[in-house]
């Protein structure tokens, strides 16, 4: 298991936590969603994960972001230190502030909708 | 190693195995059968779920690409010669239930690869009327855009969707990743591996060459009717090529 699954893995554990648990979504440091997303196009993360969060594949899966379960300090730790092949970001490069406004446009996409409503995907 | 035609030979080697599957065997492969059907249908639908993201967006998803080709595929003899890198959704969201629906990639990913072979794939199915369908890597076919006038000038029948992300965009992934682990940072990545400034107008190249174009292809309810305008080419015999401007991956 990768250190990515790992932090995946335990993402989805707190996801599924009391309301008490500690890391999740609406505990991220304030963010702002726009200055996210500029930083999300300028520096590169929409090469792998796709505009609209979708995610994609390099030489393995490139994760879906949008409304991700991760946790803001296991998404941070994938920046500054990721697993697999994605680029490493520094905080020379980027800030804190900037993974938490990254961080605020991933969880502000729409993400998925429901497949039911589009006629082409139930033929 | 048995190295033969996969579409001429594997229907009689599966009847021949069959043959040869022990009757007390049978309900095991049944029940793993059934455990592996019921897998795959998750699957899809998890697939399905995940493709609705970005569904109405601009660069179009390859998600929603896949989706509009499929659509109006689905019902004919149709044949997959040729893909995109990392182009997953086919394989998630499309019924592959005869040999002739994919005919695999090159094995080493070499850029110029997927055009030609595709068409030949295309050539071989030609007898048989099958719609030949490839998605096309812009940065592929940047490698070998004659091509288009071959595929025209035989008369060879083939759909090209072209998945425009305007770079040869693994390798632009692929720099990223290397900038960053030598720490150089990733601003230049772009450099040599994104196809802009201009922009290619792969309609207008393909109508150059004889080949019926249609696109760019930008806002995706724009996809339907020239696939349909597309498809109506390459059933009158002649190939076509659509232009659609995607998001990266």
């Amino acid at each position: 298991m990768t250190r990515f699954h790992l932090v995946a893995a335990a993402a989805l554990l707190l996801g599924a936590g009391s309301l008490a648990t500690p890391g999740r979504a609406q505990d991220a440091p304030s963010g702002d969603a726009a200055k996210g997303k500029r930083i999300y196009l300028a520096d590169g993360c929409f090469v792998c994960h796709g505009r609209s969060g979708q995610g994609g594949a390099y030489n393995g899966p490139s994760p879906l972001l949008a409304k991700t379960p991760m946790p803001f300090d296991g998404f941070k730790g994938q920046v500054r230190a990721p697993s697999n092949d994605m680029p490493a970001y520094s905080e020379a490069v980027m800030s804190d502030q900037d993974i938490a406004d990254i961080y605020a446009f991933v969880q502000s996409l729409p993400g998925r909708g429901n497949a039911k409503d589009i006629a082409i995907l139930n033929d | 190693m048995i190295a033969g035609d996969g579409e001429a030979s594997l229907p009689a080697l599966i009847e021949a195995v069959k043959r040869l599957v022990d009757p007390a065997r049978q309900s095991a492969y049944e029940a793993r059968g059934k455990k592996l059907g019921a897998a795959r249908l998750a699957m899809v639908e998890r697939a399905k779920s995940d493709a609705t993201i970005g569904w109405d967006a601009s660069p179009i998803t390859t998600a929603r690409m896949c989706a509009e080709v499929y659509a109006q595929i689905r019902n004919e003899d149709w044949s997959l010669v040729g893909n995109a890198i990392r182009n997953t959704w086919p394989h998630k969201l499309w019924n592959f239930d005869q040999a002739h629906r994919w005919n695999g990639g090159s094995g080493g990913a070499g850029v110029g690869y997927n055009a030609p072979a595709s068409l030949g794939a295309a050539l071989a199915n030609k007898r048989h009327g099958r719609l030949t369908v490839a998605f096309q890597g812009d940065g592929d076919l940047m490698m070998v855009p004659n091509t288009l006038w071959t595929a025209a000038h035989h008369r060879i029948p083939i759909l090209y969707v072209v998945h425009n992300n305007r770079a040869y965009h693994q390798e632009y992934m692929y720099l990223q990743a290397m900038a960053a682990r030598l720490g150089r940072g990733i601003e230049n990545a772009h450099i040599g591996t994104t196809i802009t400034d201009p922009n290619v107008d792969y309609a207008t190249v393909a109508r150059g060459f004889g080949v019926h174009g249609e696109g760019p292809v930008v806002d995706p309810k724009d996809l339907a009717p020239a696939l349909t305008r597309a498809i109506a080419a390459v059933k009158s015999g002649q190939p076509a090529l659509v232009d659609v401007v995607t998001d990266p991956r």
